[in-house]
């Protein structure tokens, strides 16, 4: 490696991962349309959309299974883009697993390592330190159908890990197993990332799923990056609809741009028929739609004068959800919001008026 | 009434099975028959096992039969498995449903018709290149290989549609090269069908009588022309004993070929 790589490499820990300006199309459809991404060294990154978003053949292009029809990807400074999977320094956890049925537990934790020149004795403790890893070391013998779910799932996490490559692929963990051992599976998963401070870059489609462990989420699109953030930033300010929806319940209160003047902007929001006052950060002058979107815990029950957005509707539904209750309310023009109350706060009967309002603060003005 | 009623359908199955098994029956029950008239019984005995095994003639019949259904279906086996994989793998290749038809033809070609074609094919050649020189063994193996291939090539394509190609790439991440993955992952989980394949094809081949007939010269006698040549001499208890010993024989090929493909849990996991 040339002297001016490697300082690269070493310098730019921002993007121990760099993908540029990568394109894949099957048969004249684009499955990834153009995605630039930095991942930090020792990041848990998820890579979070809908079927057809492009997250697995982004994850297949990174694993080296597919040639991107342009743009390039780099690990840890050196240009891996033409290089076969059997040479890149990543490896994958299948979502079906693809464990080997003809190996035991054991036999398939150590089919990486006999690729390399080890020896047998370096082998052997590598497929022990990873059983006890995943806490398998009773099951080394099983093979592949002779086990549970759970331990499928952490044998193929065990046979990934074993190579201590510089980024493990992740593709969809968690959505094979039931409820209950995913919860349990998640924390295990985040504190191994943490304990082995290998470079996680895990696709799902399960908003809930990337915001519980993820470092930093790229919600892609279509094939094309929606947003990028930590899962905080995403939520509390998404930049599209699509990001807003996507992360959770969310109400859109649809605007009109009214007009801007010294750094604030007026909006008439439609359904409720008042005029709010924003911080102008949408952009050039623009003048035309928008949308406020305000979670339904960030919803309140007004008691006396609302800050903002006041609005009186009939409840219509009301779910207890054992911490809070969940309810819609229809506005006068028909519109539905919803909104979380908590469980020790009494909630009026449906059929009844309830007033809601959001504190400052709360909604995000969206544009697209 | 209802008993009458499940009666006779069960009296039609036993009349079906009747029809297809008690020849057979009754050709290993005469096997053990003491007297040497065939539609006589004369008791029980195992006499005529003891000569079938003594009597030269059947040893060298037996023995060529067995050489060559070993040699017709290791060929058949290593040209089948990659018209297989051709067949299930290389996707809508150009050429693929001639392909798939002509490798398939040979199963519904009329016996008669591929053993005079082949026996033509050899003539031809011997007054074209001088080869071969004399039919026999090497002629029929041939023979053998161009009918039972196909087998192999349907049985392993059967088995590879069923195969999660993730496998392979999970093989490929984990730093296997191509060949190391076909090696390690695809043929060992694909040797099932190679076995069974194998298996067919030499029950196929052992049992054949036709084509072998065709092609032959005069120093190969295959243990099916044999007993068909000795039973227009009339029939034997000794051929009884030995058509019974096939018989067995061929049955437990088909039994470990059917058990070994049927020992696909692994794969469907």
């Amino acid at each position: 490696m040339s002297r001016a790589a490697a300082e690269t490499a070493v310098s730019d820990a921002r993007s121990f991962i760099r993908i540029e300006d990568i394109a894949k199309s099957f048969s004249g459809v684009p499955a990834v349309a153009g995605v630039s991404l930095e991942i930090p060294r020792g990041e848990l990154f998820c890579l979070l959309g809908a079927s057809g978003s492009g997250k697995t053949t982004l994850l297949r292009l990174l694993a080296g299974f597919e040639r991107p029809d342009r743009g390039t990807i780099s690990i840890d400074g050196a240009d891996v883009t033409a290089m076969p999977p059997y040479l890149r320094p990543v490896n994958l956890m299948f979502q079906s697993y693809a464990l080997f049925p003809h190996l035991s537990v054991e036999g398939n934790i150590a089919f990486g390592l006999r690729q390399e020149k080890l020896t047998r004795a370096d082998i052997a403790r590598r497929v022990e330190e990873m059983l006890t890893l995943v806490q398998m070391t009773s099951f080394a013998r099983r093979r592949p159908h002779e086990l549970s779910g759970g331990q499928r799932q952490r044998t193929a996490l065990a046979r990934a890990l074993a190579k201590l490559p510089k980024v493990l692929l992740l593709d969809e963990p968690l959505a094979a197993l039931d409820r209950k051992l995913r919860e349990e599976t998640r924390e295990e998963l985040v504190s191994i990332q943490a304990r082995l401070g290998i470079t996680f870059i895990v696709v799902t489609h399960d908003a809930e799923e990337a915001m519980g462990m993820a470092s930093r989420i790229a919600i892609l699109k279509g094939g094309k990056l929606a947003q990028i953030g930590t899962p905080a930033e995403l939520y509390d300010r998404p930049r599209s609809r699509y990001v807003a929806d996507f992360l959770g319940p969310v109400n859109l209160f649809e605007c009109e741009i009214l007009g801007h003047d010294s750094g604030s902007a007026v909006l008439r929001l439609v359904d409720l028929d008042t005029e709010l006052r924003v911080r102008d950060d949408l952009g050039t002058a623009r003048t035309g739609r928008a949308w406020v979107a305000v979670r339904p815990e960030r919803m309140t029950q007004t008691i006396g004068a609302a800050p903002v957005g006041r609005m009186r509707g009939i409840l219509r539904a009301a779910v207890f959800r054992g911490e809070s209750h969940s309810c819609r309310i229809e506005l006068p023009s028909g519109k539905s919001v919803l909104f979380t109350a908590p469980a020790a706060v009494a909630i009026p009967r449906q059929g009844e008026p309830v007033e809601l309002t959001w504190p400052p603060g709360a909604g995000v003005v969206l544009t697209e | 009434m209802t008993a009458a009623r499940a009666g006779f359908p069960r009296i039609l199955l036993g009349l079906g099975y009747a029809f297809l098994y008690a020849p057979i029956a009754l050709l290993v029950i005469y096997s053990f028959n003491e007297s040497r008239l065939v539609t006589v019984w004369g008791g029980f005995s195992t006499r005529w096992y003891g000569e079938v095994l003594a009597n030269e003639r059947i040893a060298d019949a037996a023995w060529l039969s067995l050489s060559i259904a070993a040699m017709s279906a290791t060929v058949a086996v290593l040209l089948g498995t990659p018209a297989g994989f051709a067949l299930a793998r290389f996707g809508r290749f150009s050429g693929r449903a001639v392909f798939a038809g002509l490798l398939a033809a040979p199963l519904v070609m009329p016996e008669v018709i591929t053993g005079l074609s082949l026996l033509l094919l050899f003539v031809g050649l011997e007054e074209s290149i001088g080869w071969p020189r004399e039919r026999g063994m090497a002629t029929i193996v041939i023979a053998h290989v161009s009918f039972t291939m196909p087998y192999v090539a349907i049985v392993v394509q059967a088995r590879l549609a069923g195969f999660d190609r993730n496998l392979e790439e999970a093989a490929l991440d984990l730093g296997a090269r191509p060949l190391a993955v076909l090696r390690s992952i695809t043929l060992p989980l694909t040797a099932p069908a190679i076995v069974a394949g194998w298996l067919l094809s030499f029950t196929l081949s052992f049992d054949d009588l036709v084509i072998a007939s065709f092609v032959t010269g005069p120093g190969a006698t295959t243990l099916p022309m044999l007993i068909f040549s000795s039973v227009r001499l009339g029939l034997s208890p000794q051929i009884n004993a030995l058509a019974t010993m096939m018989l067995v024989a061929v049955s437990l090929c088909l039994v470990v070929a059917a058990w070994t493909m049927s020992r696909r849990k692994p794969l469907s996991l």
